[in-house]
């Protein structure tokens, strides 16, 4: 009895290093850049002795940071936006319609998602030679939009084919137009779903620095911006902005979470 | 007004292939305005597809479906005056009850007062008063299933759809929702098309039964014909027990059907007009509550001897099973007061000749 104890301990100690292990590679380098945020050196580096707030103060008050911010966010929501708008159509026809070629599609939506980003923005600044004007937040919005509509599709898609097709069927059967039970129905329930492929867009593009270098033209996203200081200066400044970014990344996720676990709460298990 | 405008639904020679594999094969019957009529038959005999048919989310691949006289091919099931409950329910998990019930007045454009006072008289009737604001998720299979039925029965169908509706719930509830949809069909006098392969609910709830086999309209009728008069083996079979004795048919007089039975048993029934011809094999059908035993002295016709095997206590009768001539083995119902044989007992069964009926072999 108490071998068997001892072993199950040694086990369980060994289960936990394990899970240390793998945390820690995860969010060691999360934390490192967080925790240099308050370093207060010119140039980051341990030993970490004096803690300063005063990097975020340099950061919120640096407008060219700022720009690139404001400039990344504005390319993600676009993107997300878009991609989510051109997703779901995509996602309801594969999921719902008998079409001829579906592996072939399926294949054709996937194949952005195993193309090196290189690729893709050298293509598109081929592409645009002819309209330099596009080359700017337009470009980036387009490259952007090119890699989520992929994950987009792939999630709703997803979402869809588990979709209780009786609910589409009762709808129409009780008089609902196919508009109609679209926004009755299919939207208010795939609302999780779409949720989903919007934040996952928006953190793929908002962090996205390959294929935007290549079309941004002398417009600067937030990861074009910090390459181009990472070139001469490692300041505290650039971890404090990311800081900035975690937090808020951390605390949408979490809200995300909150609604929908609220909303399976409230719609849980009827008839099935 | 002509015939066909006073049935709710006709079929007309409905045949469906599901990418070339028949799954109704010329069925054609006619439902009455305010019926209970039940579609019954085994797993994938297309009971759902006929269902699906008269919905509008399938179309027949040959034949004609009428809805009240007017054929309804092509048309889509948001602009047919059918309305369906799914086996699964299909309640909007994102709405309350009141909202779900109200769903198909909605997408009429009624005034919202009027689906409110529509919604409450509907939740009243189907004993669901005060629960209108609950979530689909908060409530019980049973209260699931009514709400269901009021949500289709609250857009007032010329036909009422039910897709084994029952199905979902344990024995107990189900006996008591059989009763209560009975009832609430009859209040209301909605015509129902109602879909299971529970031979007992649909004898116990339907004013007509439509017996399906392999995509196939076996027997139409009432309860009581469908169990007194099977058409065929399989009816017969799959309707309530039956003892199945093979036959020859001997002779067709006028009066009576004389059939040599296994041995040298001979047999009358009561002629029905669509009697096998003389010679060809039949079988002949006795339920095991007309089955009882014959005290000497022995009448020649309608008995056969058999070797008593087995006796079930049922409570206030006792079931019987019986080795006959032939190999048959024989089920009988023995009523309260009837005397016992033992087991290895021989003994003669009897039955009248208007109980018995003459089927094909097929
Ligand atoms: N979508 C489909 N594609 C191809 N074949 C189908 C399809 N739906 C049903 N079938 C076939 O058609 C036949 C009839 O099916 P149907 O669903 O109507 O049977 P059912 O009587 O409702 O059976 P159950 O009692 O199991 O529900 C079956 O053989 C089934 O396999
Ligand atoms: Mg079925």
């Amino acid at each position: 009895m108490i071998g068997a104890e001892r072993k199950a301990g040694r086990s369980g100690w060994a289960l936990g290093f394990y899970t240390a292990l793998i945390y820690g590679f995860f969010y060691l380098p999360i934390v490192t850049l967080i925790l240099f945020a308050f370093d207060a050196k010119e140039v980051p580096g341990l030993p970490l002795k004096d803690l300063t707030l005063g990097w975020f103060a340099a950061a919120l008050s640096d407008r060219q940071l700022l720009a690139a911010l404001s400039t990344s966010v504005w390319v993600a929501l676009l993107s997300a936006s878009l991609a989510v708008l051109l997703a779901m159509p995509a996602a309801l026809a594969l999921a719902w319609v008998r079409l001829p070629a579906k592996p072939a599609i399926l294949g054709f939506i996937i194949a952005p998602m195993v193309v090196p980003h290189l690729v893709l923005g050298l293509g598109l600044l081929l592409l645009f030679r002819p309209v330099p004007g596009i080359l700017g937040v337009a470009g980036v919005v387009i490259a952007h939009t090119t890699l989520n509509l992929c994950y987009a599709t792939m999630i709703l898609y997803s979402h869809l084919l588990g979709f209780q097709r009786s609910l589409v069927e009762a709808a129409r059967d009780l008089g609902a137009s196919e508009i109609r039970m679209f926004w009755e129905v299919v939207l208010p329930l795939s609302a999780p779903a779409i949720l989903a492929a919007f934040l996952m867009s928006f953190t793929l593009s908002f962090g996205e620095f390959v294929a935007a270098w290549f079309v941004a033209g002398f417009e600067r996203t937030l990861p074009i911006e910090i390459w181009a200081w990472l070139r001469h200066i490692l300041s505290p400044k650039i971890n404090a902005i990311a800081t900035v970014i975690v937090a808020v990344s951390v605390a949408m996720t979490i809200l995300a979470q909150l609604w929908i676990l609220r909303r399976r709460n409230g719609a849980r298990g009827g008839a099935a | 007004m002509s015939e066909g405008e006073l049935r709710a639904v006709t079929f007309r020679n409905v045949t469906h292939d599901y990418d070339g594999a028949r799954a109704l094969d010329d069925v054609s019957f006619e439902v009455g305005d305010g019926e209970f009529v039940t579609l019954l038959g085994p797993s994938g005999c297309g009971k759902t597809t006929l269902l699906r048919i008269t919905s509008g989310f399938l179309d027949p691949t040959a034949g004609d479906v009428l809805l009240h006289g007017k054929s309804v091919v092509g048309v889509p099931p948001f602009r047919r005056n059918t309305s369906m409950v799914f086996q699964d329910y299909a309640l909007f998990p994102h709405r309350t009850v009141a909202q779900n019930v109200a769903f198909g007045l909605r997408m009429r454009g009624m005034a919202p007062d009027e689906i409110r006072r529509r919604v409450d008289r509907m939740l009243d009737m189907l004993g669901l008063a005060g629960l209108g604001e609950r979530r689909i998720g908060h409530i019980s299979g049973g209260q699931a299933q009514r709400v269901a039925l009021g949500r289709s029965m609250i857009v007032e169908p010329a036909v009422l759809l039910l897709d084994e509706p029952l199905g979902a719930l344990d024995l107990k509830l189900r006996k008591q929702m059989q009763v209560e949809l009975k009832r609430i069909q009859r209040q209301v006098g909605m015509t129902f098309l109602y879909v299971t392969h529970d031979q007992e609910e649909a004898l116990a709830m339907s004013d007509r039964i439509a017996v399906m086999n392999k995509g196939r309209l076996m027997q139409y009728g009432t309860p009581h014909e469908i169990y007194r008069r099977p058409s065929s083996r399989f009816v017969a079979d799959f309707i309530g027990e039956a003892n199945l004795i093979p036959c020859r048919v001997a002779e067709r007089r006028s009066d009576a059907l004389v059939l040599k039975g296994p041995g040298a048993s001979s047999f009358t029934a009561a002629p029905s007009g669509a009697d096998p011809a003389s010679g060809a094999d039949a079988i002949l059908v006795i339920r095991p509550e007309n089955l009882a035993l014959a005290e000497p002295p022995v009448p020649q016709a309608n008995t056969i001897g058999a070797v008593v095997q087995e006796l079930t206590f049922l409570g206030p009768s006792v079931r019987m099973t019986a080795l006959a001539e032939g190999n048959i083995v024989l089920a009988v119902v023995i009523g309260p007061g009837g005397r016992l044989p033992a087991i290895g007992d021989r003994i003669d069964l009897k039955w009248k000749a208007e109980d018995a009926i003459v089927v094909g072999p097929g």
